[in-house]
């Protein structure tokens, strides 16, 4: 009997966590956490619906008037970058994100080689076939908020690899030598038979 | 039965060797955009792998001292070895970037990129070094007119191998002197990489780009356009963009890679009409409208888009890019399977596996061929509806006018044929991984096709023996298959001279 009643209390106290959370993301406008992978999957759930996605600002952003394009990735690099972590966890997955220009200015450093981007939150309209633009898979948000500010990374190459390069240059340099004397003697041999065949003719 | 000798083999081996210094020599152009970019780790890379490639060719070349007379078939094993040792090369700068898993991930980008497939396993592309970016895309424009091709302009001139290397890269010649055509391919090319770059950065400009990156991002982009490619500097592929000015300039590029350089040197020498007259183009575009109409009829079906606009934008482009086998896309790949409809699928597999013109940059059966088997058809129902003395024939322009004959019917039915086998075979081996037919139809008409297009399943978790298979696909679609089942042929042989 205890245990059954204690299964009751839990259940209640879950159900009422569930609506207060349910409550509360009403209240912010109903909108729903979301990652990459959940749009492609949900698409037909979420399409029209307000979200939040987060990610990294990588690329660019083009400022097109008064609005612009930003692609925001939510895959493992950005959280863990390649050249810190050194570990391979496939491609990237991102979503672009239709901002006005104003929250688009507040990303200062874009996820590209030898940098992590800005960590953004964005929140706004899923569509995944956007009548706006064309048919195109976007998120139109009206914020951004920088979570985690981007940084530079150390690319610099390690000392073994200055050493491989020696190598490798001595070995070129070791085969290139007799081929252009072999190349240049051809070259010589073949100029000497035309300037025979020009005599005899 | 021709029985090779090694001095044979010695033969062929020289002029690989000429092709990697080539190859070799070809690193010092990423290298360069290393630097410029401040890359300093990279430009080892580069510098690494040029001097390796480029030993190893002088290394072949020096010690090999055969100097025969190179054979019809020697010249199709040199041309059919070349990209597979440019592949095991080529890779050796994406595997030291620390992008890919493994080597064989690395050798499998750098066949897709020689092959103009576009097909990738690459890892955190969007973080990825400009000089390594650069050489994927370069891989494009060197094996899209042809690795043999470039070291025929420049290094074989004048040999008698190159009648034969020429023919075995897939092309038909376009001027009597195959040095002459080599160097007209190359000539044409450079233009439209410097009219395309200057065309497509001035846009990504206007919408938005900074100019570096914007003329960057633009020569990268013609390279994988015109050679009907399909790699991008982003992971969005052309989407990125969210261009309708990029998308109308990138299908530019890939009409002009689709087209037979025969006929563009028609039209280079005024005579325009050539476009209009030509059976294969004529082909080419008539199925090209009817798999645009079947893959809009599909999405019409399934009701994606919301406007009409939406389906001939999306939907043409997904249809020329597969037709042409470039594989730029600009909605996440799996939707194709997912949300297009089953025939949209089927038509795109399609679309790979005909593919554009015969001396183009595009891979696939090719338009030229299916213009002959139709008038085959049409000329075995004339035959059959004529009296028996009636002598019935097909002609048609190519170039110029040509009437068709039984051996040009055998010609196209076996690379028809090969290329069905091929098909078949990277389609068993995915559904014998637990793929389902679609998938496996789909993927297989990719690769053969040297198309880039995926459902999402291409992934470097993919089985190695699969991937190998792929590997062997792009390769034996890139050269349609002559070459390399002569290479196979040619080394049997010379097995079985061993074993006597």
């Amino acid at each position: 009997m205890k245990k059954a009643l204690l299964c009751l209390l839990m259940a209640v106290v879950l159900v009422l966590c569930m609506a207060s959370l349910s409550a509360y993301a009403l209240a912010r406008g109903g909108e729903i956490d979301v990652s990459t992978s959940d749009l492609l999957d949900n698409w037909e759930e979420l399409d029209g619906k307000e979200v939040v996605f987060r990610g990294e600002a990588v690329g660019d952003v083009m400022r097109r008037g008064e609005d612009a394009w930003i692609t925001v990735n939510d895959d493992f690099y950005s959280r863990e970058a390649r050249l810190e972590a050194g570990q391979l966890r496939g491609g990237n997955s991102g979503i672009g994100v239709w901002l006005p220009a104003s929250e688009a200015e507040k990303i200062e450093v874009l996820g590209r080689f030898g940098t992590v981007g800005d960590f953004v939150e964005v929140r706004g309209v899923f569509n995944a076939d956007c009548p706006e633009h064309g048919g195109d898979f976007d998120i139109h948000a009206y914020t951004l908020a920088v979570i985690d500010p981007g940084r530079t990374l150390d690319t610099g190459p390690d000392p073994g690899k200055y050493l491989a390069a020696v190598f490798a240059i001595v070995f070129m340099l070791a085969t290139l030598v007799p081929f252009l004397r072999r190349r240049a003697r051809e070259i010589r041999s073949a100029r000497a038979l035309l300037r025979r065949e020009e005599d005899v003719q | 039965m021709l029985k090779p000798s090694r001095k044979d083999l010695e033969n062929i081996f020289r002029y690989v060797g000429i092709v990697l210094i080539a190859l070799g020599l070809s690193m010092s152009l990423p290298l360069v955009v290393s630097v410029v970019a401040g890359e300093w780790s990279g430009a080892l890379r580069f510098f690494l792998s040029a001097c390796i490639t480029a030993g190893v060719g002088n290394l072949l070349y020096f010690t090999l001292r055969s100097r025969r007379r190179i054979t019809w078939n020697q010249g199709l094993v040199i041309v059919a070895l070349t990209w597979f040792f440019a592949m095991l090369f080529a890779a050796l700068p994406l595997y030291l970037s620390g992008h890919y898993a493994s080597f064989l991930d690395a050798c499998f980008e750098s066949m897709s990129g020689l092959t103009t497939t576009g097909r990738t396993l690459v890892h955190d592309l969007d973080h990825m070094a400009y000089g390594v970016a650069f050489w994927r895309h370069f891989m494009h424009f060197m094996g899209g007119q042809g690795i043999v091709i470039l070291v025929l302009t420049y290094f074989v001139a004048g040999t008698g191998a190159a009648v034969q290397m020429y023919t075995g890269e897939a092309r038909e010649s376009i001027m009597p002197n195959v040095v002459e055509s080599s160097r007209f391919i190359w000539k044409v090319s450079v233009t439209y990489l410097v009219a395309g770059t200057l065309a497509l950065g001035i846009c990504l400009l206007a919408e938005g780009m900074a100019p570096v990156r914007s003329f960057f991002q633009a020569c990268c982009l013609f390279m994988a356009g015109f050679d009907t490619g399909g790699f991008t500097p982003q992971a969005l592929s052309v989407g990125y963009y969210h261009s309708l000015p990029v998308e109308l300039i990138t299908l530019v590029f890939i009409f002009l890679g689709m087209t037979n350089f025969a006929v563009q040197y028609e039209v280079w020498r005024g005579r325009p009409g050539e476009l209009v007259k030509n059976m294969e183009l004529r082909v080419m575009f008539t199925i090209m409208l009817m798999l645009i109409s079947l893959v809009l009829a599909s999405l019409v079906r399934a009701d994606v888009f919301a406007s009409f606009g939406a389906y001939l934008r999306r939907g043409a482009y997904h249809a020329i890019s597969a037709q042409s086998t470039t594989g730029f896309s600009t909605i996440p790949s799996q939707h194709i399977g997912q949300r297009w409809g089953d025939l949209a699928l089927y038509t795109i597999a399609m679309a790979m596996l005909l593919g554009g013109c015969v001396c183009s940059t595009s891979g696939g059966i090719k338009a030229f061929r299916i213009g002959i088997i139709a008038k085959e058809i049409r000329l075995k129902m004339k035959k059959s509806l004529s009296p028996v003395s009636a002598v019935v024939v097909e002609r048609f322009h190519h170039i110029r006018e040509l009437t068709m004959t039984d051996v040009m019917v055998r010609t196209v039915m076996h690379i028809t044929i090969l290329f069905v086998l091929l098909f078949l075979l990277g389609m068993t081996v995915a559904l014998l991984y637990g793929y389902d037919l679609s998938t496996a139809m789909f993927e297989s008409a990719s690769a053969g096709g040297n198309s880039g297009l995926t459902t999402g399943v291409v992934d470097y978790r993919m089985p190695a023996l699969l991937k190998v298979v792929i590997i062997f696909q792009m390769w034996a679609g890139r050269l349609e298959l002559l070459a390399v089942v002569v290479m196979i042929a040619y080394f049997l042989s010379m097995l079985r001279r061993g074993r006597k």
